[in-house]
């Protein structure tokens, strides 16, 4: 499971890369996209800023246009030429004349129009405050200037209104001296906001000592706008404009960019605010919801990558479960059922890693606990025993027994009596027998379902190297001694001792020893062996023995003794009996 | 009738009076000269707005002062001049004088001669005067008690503006339209010459005045040179 845990925690860091990345990678783009908002309303208030001085020098020429109708230069002439005596006889004259001028003066834009004499006394109006005349307004830097000889702008910020102010001198027919000025006054509001914002695309606002005059987007909603302005004054005053700076409209996010109006109403605190709507926030739900269906069309979304990424994922995520978790499991089941149904002894716990491996172990364990039965050393005292009695019977590599299952005439695994007899669970992985090696004789277990039956059952209980039952069919159930003994090779040779008690009583071993000798004289007849000097003294002798040097070694209660023919001969195997 | 010893002694005090009298009529003296502002001071304008051209055929005149320009003497010994009531008019949208030199303690009377009413105060100094209406025909009484400069705007009309510089010195002068100006009586001594124009101390030297009196001509600079105390 090493590497599925592996996979796991890459296809995390993998995942939180992703998150990572799906949170953060928007924050250059906002950030661009600011940048570059800004930079169009930079665009827009440079514009705005030529548009005001276009429009500036427009209604100074205009005005200028309109001082030299020659009743108006007349009119105005007259009256400076009069004092300070009363205006009311050029009033009416000056102000008709205005009006026939000036028919469609709301439909320019121009509020009201001003005349005044060489003072600075208004002869007339047109617009405001048409009946008011003869106050002066002399003191007014662009009407002074205008006496003085000069064209000139304004914008005035009184009485709550903002009016961009045009002025010229009026002079005389002969052009030599000043005999007045007319002033216009220009809208400066809703009109002119919605027509930058049909010039330029953008939201404007006009702010005048913190209030909003007018903007195209709903004044009461723009509450935080002169508060901001008010913060940014100075940066304001210094660079004649701010930055775009950020502006919550309720929900909305909006960019502004302040700019002083020029003249007197600069030092009003009049701005126009020209704003545009930033987009949202880009957090990967904004993202989302403000896709469309052709962001995710075949050709603008890479469907194939991203599937064929994920599908990998997957499919390496599902091999290597399978192969780390769900195989063994599987083998594991197989190997535990194998177990339940006596098919095996052991599990063999070191094919499992990891917990698989200490659940194999553990299994192992239990069983083990529960036959209290230890693992046989079977295989070095057969070695031993055999090697003593028949040196022959060793095998060039001292694997008598192995060596001598070769000849077993079944492929069918047989069991390894032995470790049947000592343990169902106990035997080596070397043992005897689970190479499809000859069958051991079988020693009398202890009556216990986990052991063995005493005689070997060739056909009921495959080693664990060998293939399992074809289909998984259940194997038959182990046969009645008797039958089992009938249904073994005819080439193991059981002894007959195998099947009787194992008890250290004498008159046992001498039957025991009897039946060994026996079955060892006939299978060397039978085999063509010579039985020459054979006695069963000697043999008796040699049994005993080895057993005593066995029961030493192997600290056993006794051996039992088989014959078994190995390579066309004779052989001996003993086997140390614990229980 | 007379005893000749008091008609001595009369005479003798005579004689020292007089001598007196002629001796600190000697220490005073007048600096006197010309004021230069450079263009952009004497334009008469304030705020700007996008254009200002001239016609093509008119000459054109140079702007009024107003009177808002002042040589200002500090530093020698001098009488303090007592408070008193001072009047500034507000007529057909300026405010005459433009400019006041006034002790501390000195009352400003500001009344309004236009039809439009104006709101004054001095934004710079707001614990000074608040802003408030003040009506068509109207007066507001101002008490300015600390020495300073105050520049007392309208809101409506910025351009409106009366520069007011409380000092305890008696020495100074308001600039004539053509640049002139005279201040009589300095003490024979070391001095600071200050210009005030359009609401800051535009031009500041350090001047010796002889028996003899002083004839300057002094020239401010541009904007660069400005301070803006006022503001």
């Amino acid at each position: 499971m090493f590497l599925s845990k592996i996979w796991f925690v890459l296809v995390g860091l993998l995942a939180g890369v992703a998150v990572t990345a799906a949170f953060v990678a928007p924050r250059p783009a906002d950030r661009r996209i600011e940048q570059l908002e800004g930079q169009r309303m930079d665009r827009a208030q440079y514009a705005v800023e030529q548009l005001l001085k276009n429009d500036a020098r427009r209604w100074v020429d205009y005005i200028a246009k309109l001082g030299t109708d020659g009743k108006l230069v007349d009119a105005l002439d007259a009256a400076s030429s009069r004092g300070s005596g009363d205006l009311r006889p050029w009033h009416e004259s000056v102000r008709n004349r205005l009006r026939e001028l000036v028919p469609d003066r709301q439909a320019i834009g121009a509020e009201s129009i001003i005349a005044v004499d060489g003072k600075g006394r208004v002869v007339a109006r047109v617009g405001d405050d048409e009946g008011e005349f003869g106050e002066s307004i002399a003191g007014a830097e662009v009407v002074a200037d205008a006496l003085r000889g000069y064209l000139s702008d304004d914008v005035w910020g009184a009485g709550n209104r903002l009016r961009r102010i045009g002025a010229a001198p009026v002079l005389s027919k002969s052009h030599d001296r000043i005999v007045g000025a007319l002033v216009v006054a220009v809208e400066t509001g809703k009109r002119l906001a919605e027509m930058w914002k049909r010039n330029l695309g953008v939201e404007v606002a006009i702010v005048l000592r913190k209030d909003v005059l007018s903007s195209t987007l709903p004044e009461a909603l723009l509450t935080q706008l002169p508060e901001l302005i008010e913060e940014h004054a100075a940066e304001i005053a210094s660079h004649k404009r701010s930055r775009a700076l950020p502006l919550y409209m309720g929900n909305e996010r909006l960019l502004a960019v302040a700019a002083p109006f020029a003249g007197e109403a600069s030092e009003q605190r009049a701005y126009y605010v020209l704003m545009t709507r930033k987009s949202p926030e880009s957090d990967p739900w904004a993202l989302l919801s403000s896709t469309s269906s052709d962001d995710l069309k075949w050709g603008r979304f890479p469907w194939l990558p991203l599937g064929g990424g994920l599908l990998a994922l997957i499919a390496i995520g599902l091999f290597l479960q399978r192969m780390e978790i769900e195989n063994p499991l599987k083998h594991l089941r197989a190997e535990v059922h194998s177990l339940a149904k006596q098919q095996v002894q052991k599990i063999e716990d070191t094919k499992y890693g990891g917990k698989l491996g200490g659940i194999a172990r553990d299994i192992n364990a239990a069983i083990e606990h529960f036959t209290h039965a230890p693992l046989p050393k079977s295989e070095t005292a057969k070695k031993d025993i055999s090697a003593i009695l028949d040196p022959r019977a060793a095998s060039a590599d001292g694997k008598s027994f192995d060596v001598s299952g070769a000849a077993a005439p079944s492929k069918s695994a047989v069991p390894a009596p032995a470790a049947m007899a000592a343990s169902l669970f106990g035997t080596p992985r070397s043992a005897p027998g689970l190479g499809g090696g000859p069958p051991a004789i079988p020693v009398a277990p202890p009556p216990t379902p986990f052991t063995a039956p005493s005689e070997p059952a060739p056909f009921l209980a495959p080693t664990p190297h060998a293939p399992p039952p074809p289909n998984h069919q259940p194997p038959p159930r182990p046969l009645p001694p008797p039958m089992a003994r009938q249904a073994k090779s005819p080439e193991t040779v059981p002894s007959a001792a195998a099947a009787g008690p194992t008890s250290g009583e004498e008159g046992s071993d001498q039957a025991h020893f009897r039946q060994v000798f026996d079955d060892y004289v006939a299978l060397r007849q039978k085999c063509g062996e010579s039985i020459v000097g054979l006695s069963f003294e000697k043999f008796t002798a040699k049994l005993q023995s080895n057993r005593q040097q066995l029961m030493a070694k192997h600290n056993c209660k006794t051996a039992q003794f088989t014959v078994y023919e190995k390579d066309g001969k004779a052989a001996l195997r003993a086997v140390p009996v614990r229980g | 009738m007379t005893n000749p010893r008091i008609r001595n002694t009369f005479l003798a005090l005579a004689v020292l009076a007089a001598g007196f009298a002629w001796q600190g009529a000697a220490m005073a003296a007048t600096v006197k000269g010309t004021v230069s502002l450079p263009a952009e001071l004497k334009i008469g304008r304030r705020f700007l707005g996008h254009w200002r051209v001239e016609n093509t055929n008119v000459a054109m005149q140079h702007a009024n002062l107003r009177g808002g320009t002042v040589v200002l003497l500090v530093g020698p010994q001098f009488q303090a001049i007592p408070p008193k009531t001072v009047s500034v008019e507000i007529s057909g949208l300026q405010a005459t004088p433009a400019a006041l030199v006034i002790s501390e303690g000195t009352v400003v009377e500001f009344k309004n001669s236009d039809k439009v009413s104006h709101d004054l105060s001095t934004p710079n100094h707001p614990d000074v005067m608040d802003p408030a209406r003040l009506s068509s025909g109207a007066v507001r009484k101002q008490r300015f008690a600390t020495a300073g400069e105050y520049l007392v705007r309208c809101t409506e009309y910025p351009h409106i503006v009366v520069s007011v510089i409380v000092t305890s010195s008696p020495l100074f002068s308001i600039v004539e339209d053509k640049g002139g100006f005279k201040i009589s009586d300095v003490p024979e001594g070391h001095a600071t010459l200050k210009v005030w124009s359009n609401g800051a101390w535009v031009h500041e030297q350090e001047i010796d005045v002889a028996a003899r009196g002083l004839d300057l001509t002094v020239k401010v600079q541009g904007s660069s040179s400005a301070k803006e105390t006022a503001e």
